[in-house]
């Protein structure tokens, strides 16, 4: 596994205020603190050449996980590797190995042209002329870097900003790339243009990903894992298809029918399989089931008159969206 | 080799954002002559009743004060601002992602600004001096350039130190602006040590305080000519990088410990 991260544990303490004058006196000599676990027990291993998101709600422990990660914040217990370095010993040599884009901070010079941020790069990194053209050409070439080559970084749109923050994460050709909410902010057609970049740059020169974002188009478009993360534990890790298959609920035919709904209900729910059957507005939906194949269930509706059938599938965004939820209130029963 | 690289670049870049703002520029010349004549007219009432004072005549005193404020002007670097700012903000984790040390990273970028400083404010001192009649005249020009390569090493590192501060309080202004003060007073800059009793002078030249502006000016003016100063002033530059390496660690172990 070219990332490694077991039972990764994460506790901010901060200071509790004392109550009274005596008890602030008192505390300033024996401080009491308040604990929170920002992340709680994660392990995963991610192997070379994968792109994966690392999803949650607001909170969850995501960016927590990626500074673990990117050996700018140290864990509590556990241990990380990442391409066999361990990320906060040995910081300086392994961020030669990384790319980071933290969706919220710049890594660019502000008054200088991108080029000119580029060179810094190169030079901090040590990257060799041939590498630096190299990985540059691809974001000139399909990102139309050269459109705003020479312009200072503070002239750029937010969209060209964050495809030169990017390419900038990238230019030292690094093993492993982690992208925390890298296209916040950024129109339909800038978001699809960074996606295909990123997409193309895992593919074709295998370099590994590792992205946290809330736009359920990245998640789709981009990985092919998810590390499901909430209240700093991880709650899902497996493919996309799994997630979709294991989470909400589930996968159902809806009918709508001219006849009499109630008794298609229990004519459905008298069926062998014993599938659930639910009435959904002017709809009757049962459960997909192998056991129930289409043209069985169109020969028992078609007394019923049917007007419509269509498969039902929840979105990624409404199942993320149901499981954020059953999180809270999760978290509400158990509090 | 790519260190050096990294640095040369770092300079280069941050001299640039300097220089390249020609009307904060024009601004700056003209409030540093202002300055310059304000002084000029100050010590010249000063010396109005008494041709020399503490051993000094006017055009030495002048010549000190007036060299010593343009090197505060110059080699006194934002590092301390800038880093507070960027630990404040948050914007020191990317540099963490970044393999340079912050220390020598920050420490580029104030030579870098220097050198702008440098090039566009000589022209309005060698100014001043052309119209007050006075001129340097050091004894050994190497030994000039060594002793102000210490000073801005002495002041670059303080700065560093101060502006690691940022890290426990939010506003760092009053550090900042306590810590001008005293470099100043103490470092011969407002009024040349010369004028401070016998006893404070030595203590001074032991301590670090007189060689952040009192010995690279003594060396311009051609007051000092040996090496004794210098030795003293480069193993403070030197205790000096050891303890912002020091402090560097050891906040940077806090950074990483509590999160950026």
């Amino acid at each position: 596994m070219l990332i490694q991260a077991e039972a990764l544990n994460r506790v901010y303490r901060s200071p509790l205020p004392g109550q009274s004058w005596g008890e602030r006196f008192a505390r300033l000599i024996r401080p009491k603190w308040s604990e929170t676990h920002s992340v709680r027990d994660v392990s995963f291993g991610i192997a070379r050449g994968e792109c994966v998101a690392l999803v949650g709600p607001n909170g969850a422990g995501k960016s927590t996980t990626i500074k673990m990660l990117t050996g700018i914040l140290a864990p509590s217990s556990g241990r990380v590797s990442v391409a066999g370095f361990d990320p906060q010993r040995d910081r300086r040599a392994y961020v030669k190995h990384i790319g980071v884009v933290f969706g919220q901070r710049s890594q660019l010079w502000w008054d200088l042209p991108v080029q000119d941020s580029f060179r810094i790069l190169q030079a901090l990194f040590a990257v060799p002329e041939a590498t630096y053209q190299q990985q540059l050409n691809l974001f000139r070439r399909e990102g139309g870097l050269d459109e705003f080559w020479l312009r200072p970084v503070r002239t750029l749109s937010l969209g060209q900003r964050m495809l030169c923050e990017i390419a900038a994460s990238f230019l030292h050709a690094p093993e492993v790339v982690f992208l925390d909410e890298p296209t916040i902010g950024l129109d339909l057609e800038m978001k699809a243009r960074m996606r295909e970049l990123i997409r193309q740059i895992n593919r074709d020169a295998g370099t590994t990903v590792l992205i946290t974002s809330h736009d359920v188009g990245d998640i789709e478009k981009l990985s092919q894992r998810l590390l499901l993360i909430d209240h700093g534990q991880l709650k899902f890790d497996g493919s996309l298809a799994h997630f979709r298959q294991s989470a909400g609920d589930g996968h159902w035919w809806a009918a709508k029918l001219g006849g009499d709904r109630d008794a298609a209900q229990a004519l459905l729910a008298g069926h062998p399989a014993g599938l659930a059957v639910r009435h959904n507005g002017d709809w009757l939906e049962v459960a997909r089931d192998e056991r129930l194949p289409l043209p069985e269930l169109l020969q028992l509706l078609a007394p019923f008159a049917i007007h419509d059938i269509k498969p039902v599938e929840q979105s990624l965004e409404d199942l993320l969206h149901g499981f954020y939820l059953a999180g809270k209130v999760g978290a509400r029963e158990a509090a | 080799m790519s260190t050096l690289r990294a640095c040369y670049q770092l300079a280069l870049a941050n001299g640039r954002v300097t220089a390249t703002d020609r009307k904060g520029r024009l601004i700056i010349c003209v409030g540093y002559l202002l300055g310059m004549w304000l002084l000029y007219w100050l010590w010249r009432g000063l010396y109005l009743n008494d041709p020399s004072r503490a051993g000094l005549d006017f055009a030495t005193a002048l010549t000190h004060v007036a060299t010593a404020q343009t090197l505060f002007a110059i080699i006194t670097t934002p590092a301390d601002w800038r880093l507070a700012r960027e630990i404040r903000s948050g914007e020191v984790a990317s540099q963490l992602t970044q393999p340079m040390n912050l220390a020598l990273r920050h420490g580029a970028m104030a030579l870098g600004a220097v050198a702008a400083k440098a090039l566009y404010m000589l022209p309005a001192f060698a100014l001043f001096l052309w119209w007050a009649g006075l001129n340097l005249a050091p004894s050994s020009w190497p030994l000039a350039l060594a002793s102000l390569a210490c000073s801005f090493v002495l002041l670059y590192c303080l700065a560093f130190i101060v502006g690691l501060a940022g890290f426990l309080a939010t506003d760092l202004w009053g550090i900042i602006a306590s810590k001008d003060a005293v470099v100043q007073f103490l470092g011969g800059a407002l009024i040349p040590l010369a004028f401070f009793p016998p006893t404070a002078q030595t203590l001074l030249h032991v301590l670090p305080f007189a060689h952040f502006f009192n010995t690279p000016v003594a060396y311009l003016t051609g007051q000092l000519h040996g090496l004794e100063s210098l030795l003293i002033q480069a193993s403070w530059a030197l205790a000096f990088m050891l303890f912002a390496h020091l402090a560097s660690q050891q906040v940077q172990r806090k950074l990483v410990v509590f999160g950026a």
